[in-house]
């Protein structure tokens, strides 16, 4: 017999392009990004200690706290209806219906339209004045608003705007709704339930598991939103209702070329998402049902 | 689920894999052989790189140029690439000490790019290769009259290359802002198209003549302060204001001039209703198109540069536009000595340019009377040079550029502030000009938020910059 | 929830409800569809118009707008079609766009099989707490390392090439791992015990019996990569630098901001232009898809 590697050195093998990769693209940017967070660094001059300057900065710069506020609102009004929204169509789609694969297609894709090209249709879309809502708006006797144009409007036309690209939640949650066993529902009916109740006392803990995975995925994605505003309005709009996390540590790296300060609010970013992370898996520790 | 991943190939996969086949392959073939863009350069001289950020009509004005100085010798060779967000990618390809030998900035890059030690300085190497490039151009081109001073140059826009002592660049295209008016418009509604506003009173007074309301729609405006909206900050050198004291390194975003001026910013929604503004502008074409508000005649009067005359000879020759220096507040009204913003493209040689002598050769070059003018006239801009040529004007795309001439030479043309964070203190009124348009809060208070912030922004800068000279980092870049 | 149970009523309002979905999410697409072909003067029409004026032009509005351009009243062209936009060379961009993606592609697809294996057939201590640090690492968005990548990449001089784009795809991806593994759990482990039993090695077994039983999983991973390079934003913003490399996603972003911007036409042509690939490869392998999509709602 022919002399083996022992397993554990055949599995590191096996695995070293991720450790590599995780090490040269991960591991030494966070760490990098830890040291820059501490710096005055612009890229054209090396960076020099500052201690925490750039995160008291932060603390005390109205834009950093008007982009988080923006993100948190654009999270706590988006995930919810963008997660209701899509059970609500994925439960649709679920009760056998001619015509599945057509319906099924339409809702999802949309999530594929490349971000840019989303965001130029809904700028069109928006236009005050030649945009198709407000011309629907107007057969039925409304006067829409500038959508884009008025800060007021901007975060509403930007959850329209996510809510058109809930097709892969879509799909996840239809996926799990065809994995309920049927026995649980012919149980439901000999208890005499409704629809509305099945669904809220079989659906919904049977597939919270999932639920719980996606409301992650969201609030990570929330985070990083960035190409749809940046094409709308690059200041991010009228009184900067448009401005978002990512936007801001994008302009603070590579408009401003303010290195530090961006790490500064990447850290942050990082923090606040394992929080969220954290946080989501606590609560749902009481309310998640997982199957043996 | 996983499970589900199988495949069992029947008559319907068995196409839909020839289709996806085709595909990919018809995708590889178009990555291997796909179209490329050609610039090899001849063999034996030296390349050197230029960066253009100006893309259409504009680009290629300079394209012509490079072209002319390629064929014009035989010792160096200029490639030209598109760049866009030109100023981000310089500075820090000149950080990664791989940067282009020339680049083409804008005059308030300068401070940024100047304070970091990115640039190399034009005298310096005037002085260094002045002779042997003198003749080299002269032998290839003929003799010229160029020489790198104000006695040269437009003293305003010469002033616009210089920061901290230091010549930063050479200008290329300069323009200057003025009153656009729409003179058939003007005889319609009974004003002299002879005598276009020149304080703001005045231009109040032909706005609420040209203004068409239909009903509760406005469908067409005298003027509006947001089309096309690329100057929002401008507004307050027109009634006398200064935004920033380089003496003191502060913002003065509330002087009373400022507070007066969007003071008047603020009459406009208030008089027409912001909402309705809103959504008569958002109609409004694209700048380079027939549907842009001036050239469709929804605005009959607009704050422009010179080169909005190439966009209107494109779509609209017949307009029977003109210009004249912005409307002033009257207070500050001197008819010899016109108000207006200036700026202008900056060549630049960075001082870590593999080619130093042969980027100036190329600068140099461009910087002949013929190639300037030429530059100029196809931007539809006025000359940034002293001596105007005299068939300039002649031909002239712009049939007012006597105007912007005009403005360029006078001693009230204002740049834009002389500050290293300009960008965030510009950013500023951006963000906030929707906030002197719903008119909810004084005037005065928003330009109390603007200067608060851009103080902030401009004290950290200088404690930087404090701090880097103190550490003995400053200056040189890495 | 079976089909015999329910009433004809709710049946009607089911596919009612079906329908009005399914064209709100449609009604866009079309939109943008039907801007493209017409002449700009009918874009700004209200109340909006579905089909151009006469529709019998149609053919020729649309060729306008993706070819041949429009002209002014002298002859010269102002608008050119998008297909040939002299500034923004969209075939270029479609030549790059495609560069980055075969390589992109190949890299995951490869390294990621590789790395999945080491998680799923190999048998070594801390393997179950490793896989769920590569787990945790999706938790860590791209806009967090993206300041410290741009400078690592400048110092290794890639900035201004296509390598920030596709080399950190040779490394693997996380949930690429993840989904691997994941299938290669199901196939039965007695086909590669039995193969190590006639001395195999790990890397023979891997070649020859994971490998080709795992061709649906791993089309799921190129599909995926594929779109994801297609639609990338962000990472072409910032690492590329001439208009020369520009790939289609940033290039649309250009031809829409580029100074004196283009018409909506010929920009909702342009989109229609970048969507058209991904609606064509959605309808062929639409099941591949929906199952790939479909495992990440997977956590055991």
């Amino acid at each position: 017999m022919r002399w083996r590697l022992p397993e554990w050195a055949v599995g590191l093998l096996f695995i070293s392009p991720w450790l590599v990769g995780f090490g040269a693209f991960m591991a030494l940017p966070i760490a990098l990004s830890f040291w820059y967070s501490l710096s005055d660094y612009t890229i054209l001059e090396p960076p020099v200690y500052v201690g925490l300057e750039n995160y008291q900065r932060l603390a005390e710069d109205p834009v950093f706290w008007k982009v988080m506020w923006n993100t948190v609102i654009y999270a706590v009004i988006a995930i919810p209806l963008g997660t209701i929204f899509a059970l609500v169509i994925a439960g649709l789609l679920n009760a056998k219906v001619i015509g599945l694969t057509f319906f099924r297609a339409a809702v999802f894709l949309p999530s594929l339209v490349p971000l840019v090209a989303s965001a130029m249709i809904w700028i069109w879309i928006f236009n005050g004045e030649n945009g198709l809502l407000n011309g629907a708006l107007e057969l039925i006797g409304i006067r829409g608003p500038n959508w884009l144009g008025e800060a007021a409007w901007m975060m509403p036309s930007l959850v329209i705007i996510s809510l058109w690209s809930i097709g892969q939640a879509v799909v996840i949650y239809l996926a799990a709704l065809q994995d309920v066993p049927t026995s649980l529902y012919e149980a439901a009916d000999l208890d005499g339930m409704g629809v509305i109740g099945k669904f809220w006392n079989v659906t919904i803990p049977m597939i919270s598991p999932v639920i719980l995975f996606n409301v992650i995925m969201a609030i990570i994605a929330t985070w990083q939103i960035f190409a749809v505003p940046f094409i709308i309005s690059l200041d991010g709009g009228p009184e900067r209702s448009g401005y978002f996390y990512t936007m801001y540590l994008y302009d603070q790296a590579f408009r401003f070329l303010n290195m530090g300060v961006a790490s500064a609010m990447a850290w942050v970013q990082l923090l606040i998402i394992l929080g969220l992370t954290g946080l989501t898996f606590l609560v749902s520790r009481r309310t998640v049902h997982y199957r043996a | 689920m996983t499970s589900q991943l199988s495949s069992n190939p029947g008559w319907g996969t068995l196409t839909r894999r020839g289709a996806i086949g085709a595909m990919a392959a018809g995708g590889l073939g178009f990555a291997v052989f796909g179209p490329r863009r050609a610039r090899e350069a001849p063999t034996g001289r030296v390349v050197i790189d230029y960066w253009e950020k100006w893309t259409g009509q504009e680009g290629e004005a300079m394209r012509a140029v490079v072209d002319a100085f390629n064929e014009g010798q035989d010792r160096i060779w200029v490639r030209y690439f598109s760049m866009s967000a030109i100023d981000q990618k310089a500075l820090v390809s000149i950080a990664g000490g791989d940067p282009p030998d020339v680049v083409g900035l804008i005059n308030h890059h300068l401070p940024q790019y100047v304070s970091a030690g990115a640039l190399a300085s034009l005298e310096e190497l005037e002085q260094t290769y002045g002779r042997e490039v003198d003749a080299s151009i002269e032998r290839a081109f003929g003799p010229d009259d160029f020489e790198l001073s104000e006695a040269y140059y437009t003293p305003k826009i010469w002033r616009l290359m210089r920061y901290n002592g230091q010549v930063g660049g050479a200008p290329g295209a300069c323009t200057t802002m003025a009153l656009y008016y729409d003179r058939g418009a003007f005889r319609a509604a009974g004003l002299d198209p002879d005598r276009p506003p020149r304080t703001i009173d005045e231009l109040d007074a032909a706005d609420e003549r040209l203004a068409v309301r239909e009903g509760d729609k406005l469908v067409q405006a005298g003027f509006i302060h947001k089309e096309p909206g690329w100057w929002n900050w401008v507004w307050g050198f027109h009634f006398g204001g200064r935004l920033y004291d380089a003496e003191s390194n502060t913002a003065t975003a509330v002087e009373d001039e400022n507070v007066r001026a969007y003071e008047w910013v603020q009459s406009y929604p208030s008089r027409y209703g912001s909402t309705r503004l809103v959504s008569f502008q958002s109609g409004f074409g694209n700048y380079n198109s027939a549907q842009q508000a001036f050239v469709d005649g929804k605005v009959r009067m607009v704050f422009h540069g010179s080169f909005v005359a190439n966009v209107i000879e494109r779509f609209k020759p017949r307009l029977d536009y003109a210009a004249a220096p912005f409307p002033v507040d009257e207070r500050v009204y001197d008819p010899d000595r016109p108000i207006g913003l200036v700026e202008s493209d900056v060549l630049c040689i960075p001082r870590s340019a593999k080619h130093p002598r042969e980027a100036w050769e190329f600068v140099r070059f461009t910087q002949r009377r013929e190639n300037l003018e030429s530059i100029a006239r196809r931007h539809a801009k006025p000359s940034p040079l002293r001596l105007v040529s005299d068939g300039f004007g002649e031909g002239h795309p712009n049939r007012s550029i006597d105007v912007h001439n005009r403005i360029a030479q006078s001693d009230r043309a204002f740049p834009k502030p002389v500050t290293r964070v300009w960008p965030q203190y510009e950013q500023e009124f951006n963000a906030n000009f929707d906030a002197f348009w719903r008119a909810e809060r004084p005037a005065r208070d928003i330009l109390a938020d603007i200067q608060g912030r851009a103080q902030a922004i401009m004290d950290a800068d200088a404690a930087k910059r404090r701090r880097r000279a103190g550490a003995g980092a400053g200056g040189r870049p890495a | 929830m079976a089909r015999s149970r329910r009433h004809p009523l709710q049946t009607i309002g089911l596919y009612a409800a079906l329908i009005g979905v399914s064209a709100l999410f449609a009604l866009p697409l079309l939109w943008m569809l039907s801007t493209s072909v017409k002449p700009i003067d009918q874009t700004q029409v209200s109340p909006p118009q579905w089909l151009p004026e006469p529709v019998t032009e149609l053919p020729r509005f649309a060729s306008e707008n993706y070819v041949t351009g429009s002209k002014n009243e002298q002859g010269d062209i102002v608008q050119h079609g998008v297909l040939v936009d002299p500034v923004v060379n969209f075939p270029l961009y479609l030549r790059n766009t495609l560069i980055v993606a075969t390589l992109s592609v190949s890299g995951m697809v490869i390294s990621s099989a590789i790395i999945a294996y080491g998680f799923a057939r190999v048998k070594w201590r801390g393997r179950g707490l490793v896989f769920a640090f590569v787990l945790a690492t999706m938790m860590i968005p791209f806009p967090v390392l993206m300041a410290p990548l741009y400078v690592i990449f400048r110092d290794l001089g890639w900035i201004g090439t296509f390598m920030p784009l596709w080399v950190p795809s040779w490394f693997g991806g996380a949930f690429q791992i993840f989904l691997l593994r994941q299938f290669y759990l199901t196939i039965p482990k007695e086909l590669d015990e039995a193969a190590r039993i006639d001395g195999c090695s790990h890397l023979g077994v891997f070649w020859r019996i994971i490998l080709p039983l795992s061709k649906p999983a791993l089309a799921v991973v190129a599909l995926f990569q594929f779109i994801f390079v297609w639609n990338d934003f962000l990472g072409p913003l910032i690492f590329l630098q001439h208009r020369d490399q520009f790939t289609l996603a940033l290039g649309l972003q250009l031809y829409q901001s580029q100074a004196g911007n283009v018409p909506q036409n010929a920009l909702m042509a342009a989109s229609v232009l970048i969507l058209l690939p991904v609606v064509i490869l959605f309808v062929l392998t639409q099941r591949t898809f929906v199952e790939g999509i479909a495992t990440q709602g997977l956590k055991e």
